[in-house]
């Protein structure tokens, strides 16, 4: 008989079994009708002064009035516009006063969901019943999206803001040429990025990263993503971005883990680190940078942080918005996309996310450190040494993932 | 519950070093835990993005905290998934590891098996897998938007209750059958010897899984990411949103306010608990306060300001606030009834 | 005999309700990533139902021993041997720590004893990814530690101590972050030690090492077994702190197949990585729950 036991029971109060069913059923009566009852109120977006204007009075009429700002005509509309809709997109990846201009002109309530990868939205997309309407993924995963049927065909009459868009992108993209999935959002291109504070050559291309590696050795950084790794390195090497070539994926191979002693970081926030100086050269795509150099001058630092697309070529990649299938909210979500493609409304996103936009028309509207910069606009030449990420068959992508595994264990 | 008396076990000189040892050990484990909160509630208040420099107090992020509908409905979502999950994990699990004890060896090999499994695997595989299911289930069912807070609950509660089962198991394997026999033959049910007997030997085991399980479905992402909706984003998930660009201070905010109460929870838990003359007053004021806040800010109140009308928003609102102080009534009277009783000594033969 | 006979058909009940949850909630859902793991996987993500076939395991398990250099190994065996040696340390950091405080908590601490507990919990209940980008702006180059440092004199600017993105960061973090899973367990089976039996212990001579040894560890061993393996295997699938903290630098048996999943889109391959990982750490714990439930000492 052991006395703890009998003193720990005399000491203590019974739990009567009324107490405890009492107790966690309060608890759970309490959390349930929290759940289910009561008025619901649906998170509306960021913008922390939005909350009266975005949300819903469910018995008024939606109506089709002009937007505030627009001057182009908003969705000749198949039908009535919803008065919910939900987006699916990258962080920070839309400028909340158009999210907020929107709401206001049409009487929706939008909701923003943020994916982390490309991959994360297909897998809970291809699982389906995730209740989202308009997605923002990258093109290579349009392609992927579209072949698995997971998107709405677009009706491009229901986007009259369509005619602006640019000719390049208008037709012929590789991923999705007559346009039947997707428009596009904005593009940009992938390269290299270094403090020109604390690197004092200047570097112009992959070589020069390598070549410098040894000498600022812990500080140097990449995205954590094996795609850009892996091509970049490919062109480098003077390959195809999209190589399926074994040997010469093994010699990326070799050449990465040449560079790997001396990386600090993989990390796909490595603007955070380009900003406190952690590291000071890094690969990169071109709308980091002033994320990186808007945050030094926050903290008082020289907005040094250049940006360079690399001799030897680098990636031109583009963000489309699609409608997905089983979308709840279809015509909420055309208006959206023709309300985005104003020029004036793709002038704002792009002030915001510095990111180039499909539309030569918005340019005239953007700040002129936007239109201006090269890293946001660079010039055709530089652009022709571009290529864009593929689809990869099957054999390839698993022979590339075994590189990147190879590459880590190391 | 007896207090040792250390110089009545271990002496002086070297006994009263190994207890001053053991303080300062504790003390700095205790600062080690809080040391990366410090800096959260410092930034918290700091008039710059920037982690790096001190730019000024300013109280600006909490403001900002308070108006983003986002992050107010991502703590509610938190706050009663992991509620929920805490119930279901407790009641399973402590139903496992008793049933368990009485339970012939292949059983106990079965679901010893299957309890590691839910632990062992990988949250994105019983994520993705838990969708599928929950998908698939939602195409026969018919319901259209399935994915919500019960599919939360129902995936996290897997592994939680693993969780408490195994700790409260710990704890039954050295508890005495003894006494479960003694009562037995006084006379008692099984059920009255469950609840007057069992329950109160294993509450600190149960005490303490259910707020592991408690805390584990609070912080959780990965598999809450698959398994949630889009409106029902738990505070996890909208901050892992908004962190590629950096913790934003608001973040720091939000991460503080909850830390304030439930530090304020704690203690003050513990001067009621642990005062036999305490009043049980300043425990009230809290509770009221917390109510009112919970209610302005957290629950319908951002609707219920702006656009009330209609009958709806009422009985939407009177519900809250009767389910509200109905649950925190309960919690309080646990409390008293948990109150050690003064008094009673035990003459132990020995 | 009738009320023997009724305490044991209750115990089976008991069983029901969890057995039903996990049925429906668990092993139903896991039949997917098990069938996926014989199939074939559709290149742009998902699976091809097709044939049965054992190759994803194959290719798990496969060392190239054609190529004997450095880019012909066992490519996916070596991920889970890294990852085990490391969630094998990890535990053993947490336990060295962990132990200690529980004792003094389940021994020496009267009034606060619950509360100790409880606040030893409250730091995660703010987010996992705010305590661990806390621990960044603490252990970074350019960190708070390392400036503090820096500008006290103690340290030259150009030789601030390296604290992140190495393993030092990623042990810290995973302390930090599991020692609940093991202090919990402990304490609660330390609790439950009676004091009379050390004081009968050192009546009768024993010093405090020998008393420890032969009283307080035989007879919480539930505890520490509970908390060792509470704390081993979550810390298998652990990635996102070496991400984090580690400058994501290492693959682990998480990374991968959180990889397998998303990035390469070989949802198949992906899950019998998965299912490897499962079925050999299932084996693992049966075989030592039959090894010690030999050995436990019974409560006299």
């Amino acid at each position: 008989m052991n006395d703890r036991d009998l003193e720990r029971l005399l000491h203590a109060r019974r739990v009567t079994r009324r107490g405890f069913i009492y107790i966690t059923g309060m608890g759970s009566a309490a959390a349930f009708l929290a759940a289910c009852g009561g008025p619901s109120v649906s998170p509306t977006s960021a913008p922390p002064t939005s909350a009266p204007a975005a949300a819903t009075n469910a018995s008024a009429a939606p109506t089709n009035a002009g937007a505030t700002n627009a001057p182009a005509p908003t969705t000749a509309a198949a039908g009535k516009v919803e008065d919910e809709l939900f987006l699916y997109n990258w962080a920070e990846y839309v400028n909340p006063d158009n999210i907020d201009a929107f709401s206001k002109a049409n009487n929706v309530k939008v909701t923003l969901s943020f994916f982390e990868s490309n991959e994360d939205a297909l897998a809970k997309v291809e699982a389906g019943g995730t209740g989202y309407d308009v997605l923002a993924p990258t093109g290579y995963m349009v392609q992927i999206m579209a072949d698995k049927g997971l998107l709405m065909p677009l009706d491009l009459s229901r986007i009259p803001n369509f005619k602006y868009m640019g000719a390049e992108f208008a037709k012929g993209r590789p991923h999705d040429p007559d346009n039947k999935w997707s428009v596009t959002k904005d593009w940009g291109t992938t390269g290299i990025a270094w403090n020109s504070d604390k690197i004092k050559e200047e570097i112009t291309s992959l070589d020069d990263f390598w070549k410098l590696a040894p000498k600022y050795s812990g500080k140097i950084a990449m995205m954590d993503s094996s795609p850009e790794i892996i091509g970049l390195t490919l062109k480098y090497l003077g390959y195809p971005y999209n190589s399926c070539d074994q040997k010469q994926l093994d010699e990326a191979l070799n050449k990465l883990l040449e560079l790997k002693p001396h990386i600090k970081a993989f990390d796909s926030s490595y603007f955070d680190l380009l900003s406190t100086d952690e590291v000071w050269m890094s690969f990169a795509w071109n709308g980091d940078v002033f994320n990186a150099n808007s945050k030094r001058k926050d903290a008082g630092k020289p907005e040094s942080i250049q940006y360079v697309i690399a001799k030897e070529g680098g990636e031109l990649w583009e963000d489309d918005w699609v409608i997905l299938k089983d979308a709840p909210h279809p015509n909420a979500a055309y208006a959206w996309i023709n309300f985005i493609l104003d020029p004036q409304n793709q002038a704002k996103e792009s002030d915001f996310t510095y990111y180039a936009s499909g539309e030569d028309e918005a340019k005239q509207y953007m700040d002129e450190e936007v239109t201006k910069n090269p890293a946001i606009y660079p010039s055709d030449e530089v652009l022709a040494k571009l290529e864009a990420a593929q689809v990869l068959p099957g054999d390839c992508t698993q022979y590339r993932e075994e590189l990147y595994t190879k590459l880590k264990s190391a | 519950m007896t207090t040792a008396d250390p110089s009545a076990l271990l002496g002086t000189g070297v006994g009263r070093l190994i207890e001053i040892a053991f303080r300062v050990y504790a003390a700095l484990v205790y600062l080690f835990l809080y040391l990366p909160i410090l800096i959260v509630v410092l930034f918290s208040f700091n008039d710059s993005k920037s982690v790096q420099a001190w730019a000024g107090f300013t109280t600006d992020w909490y403001i900002k905290a308070w108006q983003d509908a986002s992050i107010q409905s991502g703590l509610r979502n938190s706050l009663i998934v992991a509620t929920l999950n805490m119930t279901a994990a407790v009641v399973l699990g402590t139903l496992l590891a008793i049933g368990l004890r009485k339970s012939p060896r292949l059983l106990i090999a079965i679901f010893i098996a299957v309890m590691y499994m839910t632990i062992i695997s990988p949250e994105i595989v019983t994520g993705l897998s838990s969708l599928l299911f929950f998908v698939q289930i939602g195409k026969w069912l018919a319901i259209k938007n399935i994915l919500g807070i019960p599919t939360i609950v129902a995936t996290h509660a897997v592994w939680t209750s693993a969780l408490v089962a195994l700790i409260v198991r710990a704890r039954l394997a050295s508890l005495d059958e003894s006494l479960n026999e003694a009562s037995a033959d006084l006379g008692a049910t099984p059920w009255r010897t469950f609840w007057q007997i069992t329950v109160p030997l294993l509450l600190p085991a149960i005490i303490s899984g259910g707020l592991l399980a408690f805390t584990f479905s609070f912080d959780d992402y990965v598999i809450t990411q698959f398994v949630s909706g889009p409106q029902s984003s738990t505070l996890p998930i909208r901050i892992w949103g908004m962190v590629r660009f950096g913790v934003s201070p608001i973040i720091n905010s939000v991460a503080t306010v909850i830390l304030f109460f439930t530090l304020t929870s704690v203690f003050l838990a513990q001067y009621i608990l642990t005062n036999e003359n305490a009043s049980p007053r300043p425990l009230l004021v809290w509770f009221t306060f917390v109510i009112g806040v919970v209610l302005y800010g957290v629950g319908p109140a951002q609707g219920f300001w702006n656009g009330l009308t209609g009958l709806e928003g009422l009985v939407g609102v009177a519900t809250w606030i009767v389910v509200w102080m109905v649950a925190l009534i309960g919690l309080y009277w646990v409390f008293r009834r948990l109150r050690p009783s003064a008094g009673l000594r035990v003459e132990t033969a020995q | 005999m009738t009320q023997k006979k009724a305490r044991r058909n209750y115990g089976w009940l008991l069983l029901v309700p969890a057995g039903i949850w996990y049925l429906v909630f668990f092993l139903i859902p896991s039949l997917f990533p098990l069938v996926f793991s014989f199939a074939q996987s559709d290149p742009t993500g998902g699976i091809f139902l097709r044939d049965f076939s054992v190759d994803n395991y194959a290719r798990f398990l496969d060392c190239n021993f054609a190529a004997w250099s450095q880019l012909g190994e066992c490519i996916y065996l070596k991920v889970f041997w890294q990852t085990i040696v490391f969630a094998v340390l990890g535990t053993l950091g947490c336990l060295v720590l962990a132990y200690p405080l529980a004792y003094f908590l389940a021994t020496r601490v009267g009034k606060w004893r619950t509360t100790l507990l409880v606040l030893i919990i409250i730091p995660f209940w703010t987010s996992f990814l705010i305590r661990t980008y806390a621990w960044v702006v603490l252990l970074a180059d350019q960190g708070l530690i390392n400036s503090f440092l820096v500008d006290l004199g103690i340290l030259a600017d150009d030789a601030r101590i390296p604290m992140l993105y190495n393993p030092f960061a990623v042990y810290l973090g995973i302390i930090y972050n599991y020692l609940p899973l093991m202090i919990f367990p402990l304490y609660v089976s330390l609790e439950r030690l009676d004091k009379t039996l050390l004081e009968a212990s050192k009546d009768l001579g024993a010093n405090r090492l020998a008393t420890f040894r032969n009283i307080t560890l035989q007879l919480t061993a539930p505890g520490l077994f509970t908390g060792i393996l509470l704390t081993f295997i979550p810390l298998t699938g652990e990635y996102i702190i070496p991400a984090i903290l580690g400058g994501s630098k290492t693959l682990l048996m998480g990374n991968l197949v959180a990889n397998q999943f998303l990035q390469a889109r070989d949802w198949a391959f992906g899950s019998a990585s998965s299912v490897m990982l499962i079925a050999i750490l299932v084996v693992f714990i049966l075989i030592w729950y039959r090894f010690s439930e030999g050995q436990s000492v019974e409560v006299a």
